[in-house]
């Protein structure tokens, strides 16, 4: 099994924990209507980040022609002889359905939902209907519009997959005009801001009738031309509303491995801009014909605690782990120095939801606060716990020696336990086997919701790992996933990074960086590497003449 | 000769029903339940589960599933992937031909480099030349061929852009890009092998020409040309017959990493995404051809040492 092949399964995993709270049930609370729309996505410059940054494309000539040849590892990336997100195993699958397919919602940069397909919507908070209005004129490639019937027909289409778990929820959909349907929500788990959320993604996405799942037909800026095992062909879509934004003519899908590979096809000229392992850094930088981005992802390392076991269901104890861990070192061993380190679950750039009062409250490493904090707790000679760690991934197994021996300064005994990716899944969360588990996590846009899966009452993960009920914390939970006022979900989530930071819920330790490169006599524009692996931004730039 | 292979292929049927089995008992060994996976994962219903289980038959015996298996195998059907949207048999048959261009090239590559190599040394043992092949042939088995693959990727493709370092175009696309596209994979694949089979030809030439026959035929008068390649070397391939059987059943096999190094979709990387995944009746298709395959190598080889030494069609 590839490193790649099993990180693709870890984050298959968190990718499954992170959408179980989707049909985790709320409890309802009285609200105001929530309503919001507004304007097509905007083209954001590159980001750059500590000394890394960017390296950007001087000059050149728009080729209205131009075909960019973007590298990507198929088999861990793509779902094999599909382009129904139906029938999608993977996440990543976006990438290419994403350009195909249009989503009834988006995301922005900073994580904000704005409109896709659907230019509003109007829901009672915790109610049991949403209503959607969509975009005026949009039409699928075949020709056909985009109306309240076709967006019914692909929601009923993708609701048939248990795959697409957050549309289990809909009980049913009446079109009230062509462009204006409503969804009705089961009562028992009314959870409109969720829906709209989870229709950023593969359960949003909407399908013309015709679309089969291999002559996929939507409304996104490209179409599929060809696809084999080692070449996908997406031509531009005219019809598409987005056309506008997206410069290539055609985007050609190449198949590479990740990793050097990818790197080495860059610099050979096989491909023209791929996404990279921070370990390759160093080679793209010393290649001045190779232009690069490095922006933090929403992806952190962390270790989750089971709260509902002894010794780290202590907050002192877990206060400890937190001041145990260097957190620069592992930034700068396991990630080339290219993460950010971070105690808290919202990544900078989420600026809705991060608190930069949390940050660096327990940065630096500091093992004599950790045995203080032990001492304090009832553990003068320290404590011993088991953690588990993905098997055959070489960033946790490197990661986890670092681990065990900065802990150990601060009386802090870690046993390793590594278990397949595979089985992570039922060994730590369904068995209970163990009492902690490193891994790279994704911070969702749905701030309040995150942390309620992982921490409230009723949240998928925490009914198997434990808890956090009653009091301000699960108050705050719940409100936060009733709005989408962006003012009062700002309050909202940055009061819950703090709580969760006090109560060392968990053990953040470095946002991941995602990277992407390109070459320059290909490439012009600002590129931009984007915050999710599987979200990379085809946007801002152009193949040159 | 004809009951000879009867025989052999007879005794094909036990051993494949033994690597099919292990390999079946094994794959279910492998944590992780696909069943679940297909159902939505952690917050999966059980209902979805235990229906998908029972839709893919994962919820009968050990046995039950073997058996049921093997007889849609022995009508030709090697059932439908778990998750790849296609059955087995064509998953195969679409990556088969690429999986095979490249042993083929690579097994080509190793014949190429290792009999003249071997001839080379083992007519002038002792020679200036005989050390040169001989410190050649030791570096060929010393390097791993991803190692191999790398160098001549950062050479070839990265550095002087002479050749493809990743992809694969169809043969009946276009020839000439069908072979600079498997160039470097052949060599990286051929290198090793050709180096062992190199040193085996060597030590068996030696052999060869210290014989008896190889005396008298010399003292008879017989041109020292007539003496290598008709007499000494027919007796030194016998023994290069069984690597080359090896060989070429193992880079069948074994092109696993030079398909990943290479960006090749063949049958590798096929049966190393549905290990991870846990799709066995991929894993059972492709171990079924491989075994197949080494079977029949094997078979071909006994046959080719009856035809190079009489003595062992008699035996």
């Amino acid at each position: 099994m590839s490193a790649r092949s099993r990180l693709v399964t870890i984050a298959l995993v968190v990718a499954t924990l992170a959408a179980a709270c989707s049909s985790g049930a709320k409890k309802p609370t009285s609200g105001t209507t929530a309503t919001t729309g507004g304007s097509a996505v905007s083209v954001t410059p590159p980001t750059t980040i500590g000394k890394y940054g960017t390296r950007v494309s001087p000059g050149g000539t728009p080729d209205p022609n131009g075909v960019l040849r973007f590298g990507v590892d198929f088999p861990n990336v793509f779902s094999a002889n599909t382009f129904d997100p139906a029938a999608s195993l993977n996440s990543c699958d976006k990438i290419d359905q994403g350009l195909i397919f249009d989503t009834l919602t988006t995301l922005s940069p900073s994580g904000e939902l704005q409109p896709g397909l659907a230019q509003s919507w109007e829901f009672q908070p915790y109610g049991t209907s949403l209503t959607l209005h969509l975009r005026p004129n949009a039409k699928f490639s075949d020709g056909t519009p985009v109306d309240a019937n076709a967006v019914k027909a692909s929601i009923l289409h993708l609701k048939t997959s248990p795959l697409r778990t957050s549309l289990a929820v809909i009980t049913g959909i009446d079109v009230i005009d062509p462009l204006t349907l409503q969804i009705h929500l089961s009562p028992q788990d009314p959870t409109p801001a969720d829906l709209l959320y989870a229709f950023n993604d593969l359960d949003g996405m909407v399908l013309a009738p015709s679309s089969t799942p291999t002559h996929p037909v939507g409304s996104g800026p490209y179409t599929l031309a060809s696809a084999d095992n080692s070449r996908m062909v997406l031509k531009k879509n005219p019809s598409s509303l987005d056309a506008p934004n997206y410069q290539p003519a055609e985007i050609d899908f190449v198949n590479v491995g990740t990793g050097p590979p990818s790197v080495a096809a860059l610099k050979a000229g096989s491909i023209d801009m791929t996404q990279f392992m921070p370990e390759s850094l160093p080679v793209v930088k010393a290649d001045p014909s190779l232009g690069y981005n490095v922006r933090p992802s929403h992806e952190y390392l962390t270790i989750e605690f089971r709260l509902d076991t002894a010794p780290v269901n202590n907050q002192l104890v877990r206060q400890a782990i937190n001041y145990a861990i260097d957190r620069n070192e592992i930034n700068n061993v396991i990630l080339g120095g290219t993460g950010i380190v971070t105690d808290e679950v919202y990544a900078p750039d989420q600026t809705i939801a991060f608190n930069p009062s949390v940050a660096n409250e327990y940065i630096p490493y500091n093992p004599d606060k950790a045995k203080q904090l032990l001492a304090q707790a009832g553990f003068p000679n320290g404590i011993s716990f088991s953690l588990v760690i993905p098997g055959g991934i070489t960033m946790s197994e490197r990661e986890a020696p670092l681990l065990q021996n900065e802990m150990a300064k601060a009386g802090i005994t870690v046993k390793i336990v590594s278990v397949d990716p595979s089985a992570l899944l039922t060994s730590f969360y369904l068995h209970k086997e163990n009492d902690a588990i490193a891994l790279p996590y994704p911070a969702e846009e749905e701030y309040a919701r995150e942390v309620y899966d992982k921490y409230g009452a009723l949240g998928y993960t925490s009914k198997l790992t434990g808890s956090v009920q009653g009091g301000q914390y699960e108050q705050l939970m719940i409100q936060g996933q009733g709005t989408l006022d962006p003012a009062t979900l700002k309050t909202i989530s940055q009061q819950l990074a703090q709580i969760t930071a006090d109560k060392a819920l968990e053990a953040p330790i470095a946002f991941e960086a995602q990277l992407l490169a390109w070459n320059y006599s290909k490439i012009g524009g600002n590129p931009n590497a984007g915050s999710d692996p599987c979200r990379p931004d085809f946007q801002g730039f152009f193949i040159k003449k | 000769m004809g009951s000879f292979i009867a025989r052999r292929l007879l005794a094909m049927v036990p051993l494949l029903f033994i690597i099919t089995f292990a390999v079946y008992a094994l794959v279910l060994l492998v944590p992780g339940d696909p069943a679940r996976t297909l159902a939505g994962g952690l917050h999966a219903d059980p209902a979805e589960i235990v229906r998908i289980r029972h839709q893919l038959h994962l919820d009968q015996p050990l046995l039950a599933q073997y058996w049921r298996w093997l007889t849609h195998a022995l009508r030709g059907d090697l059932g439908q992937s778990l998750f790849q949207h296609e059955s087995v048999a064509h998953g195969i048959a679409t990556r088969l031909p690429l999986t095979l261009s490249l042993a083929i090239g690579g097994f080509a590559v190793s014949i190429l480099i290792g009999l003249p190599l071997g001839i080379l040394a083992g007519t002038r043992p002792g020679t200036a030349v005989d050390r040169s092949a001989t410190t050649a042939s030791s570096a060929g088995i010393a390097m791993p061929d991803f190692w191999v693959a790398i160098i001549l990727v950062v050479a070839f493709a990265v550095k002087l852009h002479w050749l493809p370092d990743i992809g694969y175009v169809k043969l009946s696309t276009s020839p000439l890009q069908w072979a600079k596209h498997l160039l470097l994979p052949w060599i990286a694949l051929g290198l090793g092998g050709g180096a062992t089979l190199a040193r085996q030809v060597r030590g068996s030439l030696i052999d060869a020409l210290d014989q008896d026959y190889v005396r008298t035929a010399r003292a008879m008068g017989i041109a020292e040309r007539r003496v290598v390649w008709q007499l000494a070397l027919k007796n030194a391939l016998t023994p290069a017959m069984t690597i080359l059987g090896i060989q070429f059943a193992y880079l069948l096999g074994g092109t696993v990493i030079i398909e990943q190094i290479f960006s090749i979709p063949g049958l590798g990387e096929y049966i190393l995404s549905a290990i991870d995944s846990k799709d066995l009746p991929i894993v059972q298709g492709v171990v079924l051809l491989t075994a197949v395959v080494f079977v029949v190598v094997n078979l071909f080889v006994d046959i080719m040492y009856g035809v190079l030494n009489p003595k062992v069609r008699v035996s």
